[in-house]
């Protein structure tokens, strides 16, 4: 019996109470911001994600559109899907929601009596701990 | 929709086993129809396939009326069953060429993927296979032929974990060809695969929707309660299993919106929140609670 | 080749690849029965009577009408595709080879040309007429054993009657006179025939289980109430 391995090159641990397609487009984003994928990788086809991720193909498709809408993905007709060459949101779009979910985080954090300084700290670790990925 | 029924009832024995059933399953969907032993899944699924005729209401299939279906709709109607009965002495090749020339779409390709894939050995007898063995066999016979709709009842039970990795396997390869409908109990591997839920108790549908909406509205909450006081009589309805232990108050929460919202409402019962502990849960964490709130064990 | 017809012929196929040793036994049956005189001919053609039924309800119980379990019921496949399936394979497993050893035995037995056919037309007619009720009780069950004591039930009902009306008009079943009962069996079989095709057609193509079960009894009553009306009018 053959089994093919798709090798998805980004690491999802899925978690109950969220939707998959949010999860999926997350764990992609992630692997671009962190330079895991670089601009010009093919990105795995929609059959391939939905196999490695044990996902209905339908579920990745939805990922996939999300990902060519946000200006990760590209579709070349012949080649496939690979990451672009984004150009990151120019003015008032670059924050969009990130308001919200800052202000939700400082909500969040309050709530939890989690001072200033150690949010900041956790913060500064997270942003230092996605650009160590980096080395492939 | 691809399947549709309206008011769909089912008489056995004196008692109504499905009862005012209207269940929508869309193109292209995935729909894991949930419920205890004796709920109505099997009943249903054969009211669809024209197995059983419904005693009221009514379903419709691509359209037809399920009582109409014909041998042009099992050419796009793939069944496999647990409880089906397959020739036993024939060999897993000879059940395989008699199936062949009865479809108009049989996929040669296909059927020789799928045997490699599930390692069906042709020369043996059918009732020689293993009980999974015989269950790849039916879902390989009701795939060869590229259906649009692919009815499932029981596919994974009692199959051995790298059996229903196989089986998952397929399920995802094909999805995207083939709406499927598929009733069970074990939901551990395809919860993720599952683009719908439906869930039926005692012969209703108690809801159906997508994954995605049922995961946002289910919350495993837990209460540190102040001081000492008895459960109010009434709480919302949307608390299942609610369950008081020393001072912690625990409950399902099928309606969240928000932490917000859920303080207003323990607020609105009078409790007073010492501690507030809520959790996301997995799909499978669902089905338990459900079919507990439903047999009315609310713990009180 | 239209579709009910490469359906059937996948039927048939399937049913000769699980049933071919008891279509073996059937046909041997067939031809030694056709050559056998005397008590060893009876016993033969006991057996091959026994093994007929054996056959005729295997084969239909293969892909039995009724059950919801059964495979046939989600596939391609009209019932009465299937009971065409069915009957042709009867007709090719059991019909034909009788015909073929009784006029082989026949034609060895120097029976001129001009009685041949009318001969086989009426031996294998009768034939076809009792195998109508077998088939019948067939499609009503599901198993074997049901189909036999279904089949058990029906003849001892019958003789039961039958001694009930011979005793009340005076005669002694013992004693007797078959010859008396000739005249009635035209119409007997004809109950009989007419009743067994509106059971497989109500089962086959409307698909009335219920309705199938009620013409049986209905046809099961009335054969006993023809018997029993003829006897008295002895």
């Amino acid at each position: 019996m053959c089994h093919i391995v798709h090798m998805t090159p980004f690491r999802i641990e899925f978690q109950p109470g969220q939707p998959i397609v949010d999860q999926v487009v997350f764990a992609a984003t992630r692997a671009f911001v962190s330079g895991q994928m670089l601009p010009g990788d093919a990105f795995p086809s929609v059959r391939a994600l939905a196999a490695d991720l044990r996902i209905h193909p339908n579920t990745a498709h939805k990922a996939v559109q999300a990902l060519i809408r946000e200006g990760w993905l590209e579709v070349h007709p012949g080649i496939g899907t690979i990451v672009a060459h984004r150009v990151a949101p120019a003015g008032g779009d670059r924050w969009g929601l990130l308001n919200d979910k800052v202000d939700a985080l400082v909500v969040d954090a309050r709530s939890a009596g989690i001072s200033l300084e150690d949010l900041q700290r956790v913060i500064v670790e997270r942003w230092a701990a996605l650009d160590k990925t980096e080395v492939r | 929709m691809i399947v549709e029924t309206t008011a769909l009832s089912h008489m056995f024995a004196g008692r109504e086993v499905v009862r005012d059933v209207g269940l929508q399953v869309p193109m292209g969907a995935a729909m894991v129809l949930l419920g205890a032993n004796g709920a109505g899944k099997t009943s249903l699924l054969r009211l669809l396939l024209n197995i059983l005729r419904p005693s009221k209401g009514g379903a419709r299939l691509f359209g037809r009326d399920s009582r109409c279906l014909g041998p042009e709709d099992f050419q796009r109607i793939g069944y496999a069953a647990e409880s089906q009965i397959l020739p036993g002495r024939l060999s897993v090749s000879a059940y395989f060429d008699y199936l062949r020339p009865l479809y108009e779409r049989w996929d040669g390709a296909l059927e020789q993927h799928l045997r490699r894939h599930f390692g069906l050995p042709g020369g043996q007898r059918i009732d020689l296979l293993s009980h999974g063995a015989s269950m790849t066999l039916r879902l390989a016979t009701a795939l060869a032929f590229r259906p649009t709709l692919l009815i499932l009842d029981e596919p994974l039970g009692g199959l051995d974990q790298d059996v229903r990795e196989q089986v998952l396997d397929i399920l995802i390869d094909r999805a995207g060809d083939t709406t499927i409908l598929m009733a069970t109990q074990e939901i551990t591997d395809i919860d993720r695969f599952a683009t719908h839920v439906a869930f039926m108790a005692d012969g209703r549908l108690l809801f159906q929707e997508e994954t995605g909406t049922l995961a946002a509205r289910m919350r495993d909450v837990r209460v540190q309660v102040g001081e000492m006081w008895d459960l109010p009589a009434t709480l919302p309805e949307s608390w299942l299993t609610a369950t008081r232990t020393g001072r912690t108050l625990g409950f399902i929460d099928s309606g969240f919106v928000s932490e917000a919202v859920l303080r207003q409402q323990l607020a609105d019962c009078g409790i007073e929140i010492g501690g507030l502990d809520i959790r996301p849960l997995a799909l499978r964490d669902i089905a338990v609670p459900l079919i507990r709130a439903q047999r009315g064990e609310t713990g009180q | 080749m239209t579709r009910p017809f490469i359906a059937m012929r996948a039927i048939f196929i399937k049913d000769m690849r699980l049933l071919w040793p008891l279509m073996l036994v059937c046909a041997a049956l067939f031809l030694l029965r056709a050559g056998l005189p005397g008590p060893a001919g009876r016993l033969v053609e006991t057996l091959s009577i026994g093994a007929n039924i054996f056959l005729i309800v295997a084969a239909i119980q293969l892909d039995a009408p009724s059950g919801l379990r059964l495979d046939w019921r989600t596939r391609p496949i009209t019932p009465v595709t299937l009971l065409v399936g069915k009957l042709g394979f009867l007709t090719a497993s059991l019909l034909l080879p009788s015909m073929v050893a009784d006029l082989l035995h026949d034609v060895i037995a120097g029976v001129g040309p001009g009685a041949l056919l009318p001969r086989l037309l009426d031996d294998h007619g009768r034939a076809v007429i009792m195998a109508l009720p077998i088939i019948a009780m067939a499609a009503l069950t599901t198993r074997l054993l049901d189909a036999g004591v279904l089949g058990l039930a029906v003849a001892v009902l019958n003789a039961i009657v039958l001694s009930v009306m011979l005793t009340l008009a005076g005669q002694s079943p013992d004693q007797l006179d078959e010859q008396v009962l000739w005249p009635m069996v035209p119409v007997l079989a004809a109950i009989v025939a007419v009743g067994s095709i509106l059971v497989l057609w109500l089962h086959y193509v409307p698909r009335r289980e219920g309705a199938a079960r009620l013409a049986f009894g209905i046809t099961a009553l009335l054969a006993a109430a023809t018997q029993a009306g003829f006897i008295l009018t002895l």
